[in-house]
Formats: C-alpha cells, structure tokens, sequence
C-alpha cells in the first residue's frame, strides 16, 4: 500500500468533483439566466401578447430551453424530450397563436446513434377570407441563409427598397405588391432576420432556435411582431 | 413535362467531397512522382507504379467529381436533377416525401436529402446547397389554389383555378379594392 503513489487516489477524487461542479455550475447559470430572461417564459410571453396558454408548461423558457430539466436530461432511447407550447387570443382584433414545438427522439445501436429533431416556432395571425400563399425572406441574414419552404417562384414587389432587402415568392403580383407596402413594418427585426409565410389562411413569421430569424432577437419585439402580422392578416383577408 | 417556373436552384459543392478530394490528390502526387523517377532511372516497375497510382486517383475522384458537379432545380411542379452522366426530372405527383438527414461521422458530416418517390425508388441527393430548404421545397404540397402536380402530369395548361376563392391566377387584389 505505500507504495502506491498518493496521486492514484486523489486524482480521481478531483476529476470527480471538478465534474460535478461543472454540472453545477452549469445548472447555476442557466437558472440565473432563465431569471434574466424571465419575460421569454412561456407564462410571462403569453401575458406579454395578451394571449392565453393553451398548452404547456407556463415556466418554459423559449430563449432558455436549457433552463428546462427534460432538455437538460436529453432524450434516451425510447425517451424523447418532447416541449410543446401553444398560446392563443386575438389582441389586436384577429385571431393570433404562437406555437413551439421541440422534439428531439434518440434511437442508438452497436454502431450509429439516430437522432431525430423537430423544431417550429412561429407566430401565426389567420386571415377573415383565403389568400394566394406567398413567403418573404431576408436576402441577408446572419448565420446563413433563411430555407424558402413553399415552391412559389420569386417576385418583384414594384417597391426597390424590399426587393433589395426581401426576396418574395408568389403567384399572385398583388401579394408581392402588397409585401412591399408591410415590409417597411418588419424593419425592426432585419438584424436577426424575416420569414414571413402565407400559407393561404394563416400569415406566420417563422423562427429558429440556431439559424436566422433567431428566435430570441424576434421574440424580444413579440408584442411588435404580433402587430404586423394582425395587420397584414387583415389587409390580406380583409 | 411542364413543371412552371423555377423555384430554387441547389447546385453541388465542391466541400461535399470530404476527404476523397484528399485522397485523390495524394493518389495523383504519387502518380507524378513515381512516373517522373520512373522515367528518369528508367524503371519501368516504378512508371507502372505512377500509372496506378493515378488510375487510384481517377477512381477515387468519381464520388466527389459526381456530387460536385451536380445541380439540383425545383420549380412549381417538380424537380430536375442533373448529374454529369444524365438528368432526372420528377414531377411533384410523383413524390412522396423528402427528408435531411445529417450523418456525423469520423470522416466528417454529411448532408443528404432521401426523395422518396410514389413508385417506391428514391433519389438519395448529397453535397448540395441549402439542403434543408430543397427539402422543404420538395415536401411540399402544391400551394393550395394552384392546379396540382396530378392534375398536370401530361403537360396540359394549368386550367384557371381558385373560382371559389374568388380570384383568376394573377389577378388577385386586396380585399376593398
């Protein structure tokens, strides 16, 4: 026994509690900056719009979703981490709904570990009547380029200034006219992206948790963002 | 077949041949240096060494050549992929669902988006650009109002659509106006 040096036991001791003091560390400090960003929980957003919580847990942080103990944990097999939260009311005269859904399901092998991810985040006003479809997206956004989601090929707006910072798909001109009027109300949120989506009844602005529109950055302008879009529901489907 | 206006187009990158780009031209530096020694100390088994070591190369430089030089065009009803030995056009009945897979790997990722077809083949497209958007446009129904891809197929004219909606194609206004 005294031969064995000293260290053989005391550097596992100290890999160990320097391992779990980062894992409390890193509890610590998504819980201080859950607090921080208190008003993304989903409860404080809700109020925030005027809406109500439908579904899901009203202490769910969307900036922060490591703040939440299943994201934290992470999916097993079999076990997914499934986060959906859904809000609804109509604040500004038209029906408005902001949806978040996360899931992530792990399946491993010998071999491979198969991880599958879903993700949605937007907030949606429905029109009175049918619309043609249509999508606007930032030209220029950061971290890479915004993913058009319906086939519809692009458009001029007749209006320089959105065409050069949008890019509109539509069958329809009178849509791509009508964008360029609204696009002067998104420019708050240009830093960090706009993907609008007109999918004929509902207009949604789409957000993500890693790519633009970063869903923090709209989200801090959420009560702005559901200003625009109840507006250009209704100029869209009177 | 009509397949309306493009939509997007995805052509292949030069990145999505990984470390088979590296290896081909380690094959082919090999190839030169031995055919260059062999010629010069006329050693023929060293000139034959170069020979295969660029044959190795050329082999090894398919795979990417092929995704590098690869583009991919959606339009309204449809897709058409052109790859360097032929293109493949598919219209949107014939789809069935698209995915994007991301494989993480040792030799690094890899992005490839399964076009699953109603026959049952599928179309498996790898190193192109936007992958998650050529997907999604992929998956996608027609937009709802616009003649569908089945009720094309044969190339007939799209036929006017959207009387319920109250609207010809390209002639919608603003509620009010």
């Amino acid at each position: 026994m005294n031969q064995i040096p000293i260290q053989v036991f005391l550097l596992p001791v100290i890999a160990i509690v320097a391992v779990a003091y980062m894992l409390w560390s890193r509890k610590r400090i998504g819980q201080a900056q859950d607090q921080q960003f208190s008003s993304y929980r989903a409860g404080e957003l809700a109020q925030r719009l005027g809406l109500q919580l439908v579904a899901g847990d009203p202490n769910f942080n969307l900036f922060i979703r490591n703040a939440n103990v299943d994201v934290q944990r992470g999916p097993s097999d079999g076990k997914p981490v499934h986060i959906e939260i859904r809000m609804q009311g109509a604040p500004n005269g038209v029906p408005l709904e902001l949806v978040y859904l996360y899931r992530v399901e792990r399946e491993s092998d010998f071999t491979t570990i198969t991880w599958r991810t879903w993700f949605d985040c937007r907030m949606s006003a429905q029109a009175a009547r049918p619309f043609p479809p249509f999508e606007l997206i930032s030209r220029s956004a950061p971290l890479g380029p915004i993913a058009q989601t319906q086939p519809l090929p692009p458009l001029s707006t007749g209006n320089a200034s959105a065409d050069a910072t949008y890019l509109v798909a539509s069958a329809e001109p009178g849509v791509a006219q009508l964008l360029g009027q609204a696009a002067a109300g998104f420019a708050p949120f240009a830093n960090s992206g706009v993907h609008l989506v007109g999918d004929g009844q509902k207009v949604s602005f789409v957000m993500k948790q890693d790519k633009a529109p970063l869903l923090a950055n709209a989200l801090y302008y959420a009560e702005n963002m559901s200003q625009q879009l109840s507006e250009l529901a209704r100029r869209l489907g009177g | 077949m009509d397949l309306g206006q493009r939509v997007s187009s995805h052509r292949g990158t030069f990145g999505a041949g990984g470390w088979l780009w590296y290896l081909a031209i380690i094959f082919l530096v090999s190839g030169v240096v031995s055919l260059v020694k062999g010629a010069a100390a006329g050693d023929s088994g060293q000139m034959l060494t170069g020979v295969l070591a660029f044959g190795a190369s050329a082999v090894v430089a398919i795979v990417p050549l092929l995704r590098w030089r690869q583009a991919v065009d959606v339009f309204e009803r449809g897709f058409v992929w052109k790859r360097l030995y032929g293109e493949q056009q598919v219209s949107r009945a014939e789809i069935r669902n698209a995915t994007m897979t991301t494989h993480h790997t040792r030799q690094g990722t890899r992005v490839e988006v399964n076009v699953e077809l109603q026959n049952g083949k599928s179309c498996t497209i790898v190193g192109v650009e936007q992958p998650e958007q050529l997907a999604n446009l992929l998956r996608a129904a027609p937009p709802s109002g616009y003649p569908s891809a089945a009720a094309n197929v044969g190339g007939a004219a799209p036929a006017p659509v959207n009387s319920a909606q109250g609207w010809a194609p390209g002639g919608w206004k603003p509620p009010g106006n």
